[in-house]
């Protein structure tokens, strides 16, 4: 039954993402790309409109989790019904390429799938709130708020959470798995968070369809071969991790944040471009909402929005009206979908740093000349009296050497950082097409926040590092990489490919 | 090679060694789904590799990363191997985890001194004088930095620490048999590095299963909303590890049953805050016993409405013999209806 209910889950989710998708018309896609951009929609609209719904007073009960369900689905059936006479692109794959996407996808889903949550992150910062959401239906029970007083300072004696403020997008994601199975399941409220993996490469070759046939292939298999999107640093140790792969801390896969993240995010760029190049109110909005949803499943997210917001500033103002229009439609859209999380986050205690507070200049230029905090560590707390202590290394070197080691650690990234570096807009021709532009940018802003929010840490660097830190922030960025250097294989018109290999697609002038 | 074929080539070349890396997934994805159906597609302890107790390599880069995160030279530091025998009373080996680990630790510059109740001759044909050797315990003490515990030979875990204490240098003690009590290392003044502790993760702690297990079935006809559990630690705390949080275990599992937690907004927190957390009791706590007196506990049962106390002796490992759950003194007044609604 838990099972089932699992699988009606992801068919409703997909659906809802089906009914929010422009037509075929507008944005043609083939059946790949279709699923994969429809199941981020709708695994963006559901948990946000449960948010929303529960902001506004109602009980996440089982009646209101099948109502939304069953909803979802039939408005879905209806659009899938009414679409039937409007043909899909045809595939472009070839039959290896097809396998390659095939056997990663299948097997990312099959190995989320494999073993219960198994990890601390999934465990103790979504799952115990899934479970909270699905007992008790309440987005303020007192397990998510009563380790505070009513003056919001810590109560002398608390309930447990790990996070309490983290968002809920993951959470709302199982507890709907748990209802649609009337049971939690430590195994099967990750159904509908299996998917992440398999969509991704789906999502950017549709979002750079516009670009033809090769940069769509080309940025989805990049995407696809990254080994971060599965697990990091696998077979450090040798190969006798075989035996306990799955097993370790370093899985990408199943129930934490960072992925749905990074995918979401990346969805929302895919259909940013096809808005504007369709141009589509509809995509752009749709490229809002997958922007909320990123940010629903983990904090970050609103960094990444930031930084998205400034790279099209920046990147390319002389965007004409219509171009900032659609712009304001997916940043308005965002806006709405993600205020009541926003709001409700608000209410709930804070047991980390808040990083907007210390983001300013002043405190960057401080910790750019300070020395790392050892006195955080607890490794040196249990060895007592220090050397570290007397020449702590600086944050700044510490900080530049996590990323340098990143950038060149194939194990984890392939050549991912390399092909970025090259496929920034060095040439003129490249420069003028404005998605290379943006996106170079999107990706260089994102690592330069990122290198400045372990700057400011309060925490010690040596320790995060253990924890996958900054290859797991990286992973954010990894939709954005992966298109940009699709985008090597735009060529303008005049590109020697052959028309019978574009099949229905044009190669869009530049911007 | 003119500019405009540079290009191509070199973006076909890098795209090839990156579409390489899937080589990674390919392999990660079938392995990992293999290790599953080994376990019965669940996590199998048994495949996390390391015995529950003690395995050289591992003990060697734990010490090797202790040494480095304090930014101490391996070479300068003096170490004390107890027990190069298997097991108590066992043939001393060469390939002993004691051995194997005194030897690699002298092989990386540190001075290393080793001990066993059997004497040392026969390590002699093996070590030969890349250490030396200490016929007494005590001699072999005096001035190291660390002691490293190889075996559970009954000297060792009947050792006299407060005199171990006095003897030492600096005051590292790795437990890599789990011979020692954490707690007792601790109270000597002595940082106990335990690296027994099993590898896989807490949540798969049989003994953890088991208390759960026996807790909800004592706890069955109670409803959850009606009975909250008041955790109580003990001090000492040995431990800052984030492992010996063993209240997220339980407060995961038994969920809806509610459980609460002096201070827990700290000690949920980051690994950091919980060692803050455990600092804040050691100082502020007895030296011994349960961290509430008999009138904090009382307040503690008026704001919570607790019907039951969890009493608990913090350590990375889980053992049923250290938790106890006994009812709730009644409380004196209503609970604190802030804390709950």
């Amino acid at each position: 039954m838990v099972v089932f209910g699992a699988v009606l889950l992801v068919l409703c989710t997909w659906l809802l993402g089906r009914a929010i998708l422009p037509s075929r018309e507008v944005l043609p896609r083939d059946r790949w790309e279709e699923q994969c951009m429809a199941y981020l929609l709708g695994a963006s609209a559901l948990p946000l409109a449960a948010m929303a719904l529960s902001w506004l007073g109602l009980s996440f009960a089982p009646w209101l989790a099948w109502t939304m369900m069953l909803l979802a689905g039939a408005v879905g059936l209806w659009r899938v019904l009414m679409d039937r006479s409007t043909p899909l692109a045809p595939s472009s794959l070839l039959a290896w390429q097809k396998a390659f996407f095939g056997f990663l996808g299948v097997g990312s889903v099959l190995v989320t799938l494999s073993l219960p949550l198994n990890e601390f992150d999934p465990i103790f910062h979504y799952a115990f709130k899934g479970k909270v959401l699905f007992y008790s239906g309440d987005v303020l029970d007192p397990a998510f708020t009563g380790m505070v007083g009513e003056d919001g300072q810590a109560a002398p004696y608390g309930r447990i959470m790990t996070h309490p403020n983290y968002p809920l997008g993951i959470p709302f994601l199982e507890a709907f798995a748990a209802h649609a199975g009337f049971a939690w399941s430590d195994r099967w409220v990750q159904f509908p968070l299996a998917f992440w993996a398999l969509c991704l490469p789906g999502v950017i070759a549709f979002g750079l369809r516009p670009f033809g046939r090769r940069p769509a292939l080309f940025g989805a298999m990049v995407a696809a071969a990254t080994p971060m999107l599965y697990a990091r640093n696998f077979l450090a140790d040798g190969i006798q991790e075989l035996g306990q792969a799955g097993l370790g801390g370093s899985v990408t896969l199943g129930g934490g944040g960072d992925l749905p993240l990074a995918v979401l995010f990346a969805g929302s760029l895919a259909m940013l471009i096809r808005a504007l190049r369709a141009p589509c109110r509809r995509a752009a909005a749709g490229a809002g909402l997958c922007l909320a949803g990123a940010l629903f499943m983990k904090n970050e997210g609103l960094a990444m929005a930031g930084c998205l917001v400034l790279a099209l500033l920046i990147a390319d103002p002389l965007a004409g009206r219509r171009a900032w229009l659609l712009r304001g439609i997916a940043l308005l859209t965002f806006l709405v979908c993600a205020t009541p999380w926003l709001i409700h986050r608000g209410k709930l205690p804070a047991i980390d740093e808040n990083y907007g507070d210390r983001f300013r200049p002043s405190v960057i230029a401080e910790h750019w000349q300070a020395e790392e905090k050892v006195e955080r560590s607890t490794r040196v707390r249990q060895g007592g009296s220090s050397d570290l202590a007397e020449a702590p290394p600086k944050r700044r070197d510490l900080a530049l050497t996590y990323f340098w080691r990143e950038f060149t650690d194939f194990r984890t990234w392939g050549l991912l950082w390399a092909l970025f570096l090259f496929s920034l807009p060095w040439t003129a021709t490249r420069f003028r097409l404005a998605e290379a532009r943006w996106l170079s940018l999107l990706v260089l802003g994102g690592l330069v926040l990122y290198f400045l929010i372990l700057l400011i840490t309060p925490w010690f660097l040596v320790q995060l590092r253990g924890t996958g830190i900054p290859e797991r922030l990286m992973l954010h960025l990894l939709g954005p990489a992966a298109m940009a250097i699709g985008l090597l294989w735009w060529e303008p018109r005049t590109a020697s490919e052959k028309p019978a290999e574009e099949s229905s697609l044009s190669d869009p002038a530049p911007a | 090679m003119t500019p405009a074929t540079i290009h191509p080539r070199l973006r076909a070349g890098l795209t090839g060694f990156h579409l390489l890396g899937a080589l990674f997934p390919v392999i990660f994805l079938p392995a990992a789904f293999l290790t599953a159906l080994g376990g019965g597609f669940q996590p199998n302890r048994e495949a996390y590799g390391d015995p529950p107790n003690f395995n050289a390599e591992t003990a060697y880069v734990a010490i090797q990363n202790f040494w480095l995160s304090l930014n101490r030279d391996p070479r300068q530091q003096t170490v004390l191997v107890l027990g190069l025998a298997e097991s108590p009373g066992g043939e001393i080996l060469a390939t002993s985890n004691g051995s194997v680990l005194a030897k690699e630790l002298a092989g990386i510059g540190v001075r290393v001194r080793v001990h066993d109740p059997q004497g040392s001759e026969k390590a002699r044909s093996f070590l030969g004088d890349q250490v030396s050797y200490a016929e007494d315990l005590w001699q072999g003490a005096r001035g190291v930095d660390a002691i490293l515990v190889a075996n559970k030979e009954k000297a060792y875990r009947e050792m006299d620490l407060g005199k171990l204490a006095s003897y030492m240098k600096r005051k590292a003690v790795f437990d890599c048999a789990g011979a020692l009590d954490g707690g007792a290392v601790a109270a000597a003044g002595l940082n106990y590095l335990q690296q027994a502790v099993p590898a896989w993760p807490a949540w798969l702690d049989p003994e953890l299963d088991q208390f759960a297990e026996e807790m909800e079935n004592k706890l069955a006809k109670l409803p959850p909303e009606e009975h909250p559990i008041l955790l109580i630690p003990h001090l000492p705390m040995n431990s800052l590890a984030g492992r010996s949080r063993w209240f997220l275990q339980l407060n995961y599992r038994m969920f809806p049953r509610r459980f609460y937690l002096p201070d827990a907004i700290l000690a949920s927190g980051t690994l950091v805050e919980f060692a803050d957390w455990v600092e804040h009791w050691r100082e502020n706590g007895p030296a011994r016993g349960p961290i509430l007196g008999p009138k904090k506990l009382q307040e503690a049962i008026n704001r919570t409405g607790a019907t039951w106390t969890l009493h608990y002796s913090p350590s990375t490992d889980f053992r049923v013999k250290d938790w106890r759950l006994i009812p709730a003194p009644k409380p004196t007044q209503p609970a604190n209806e802030q804390q709950e609604d």
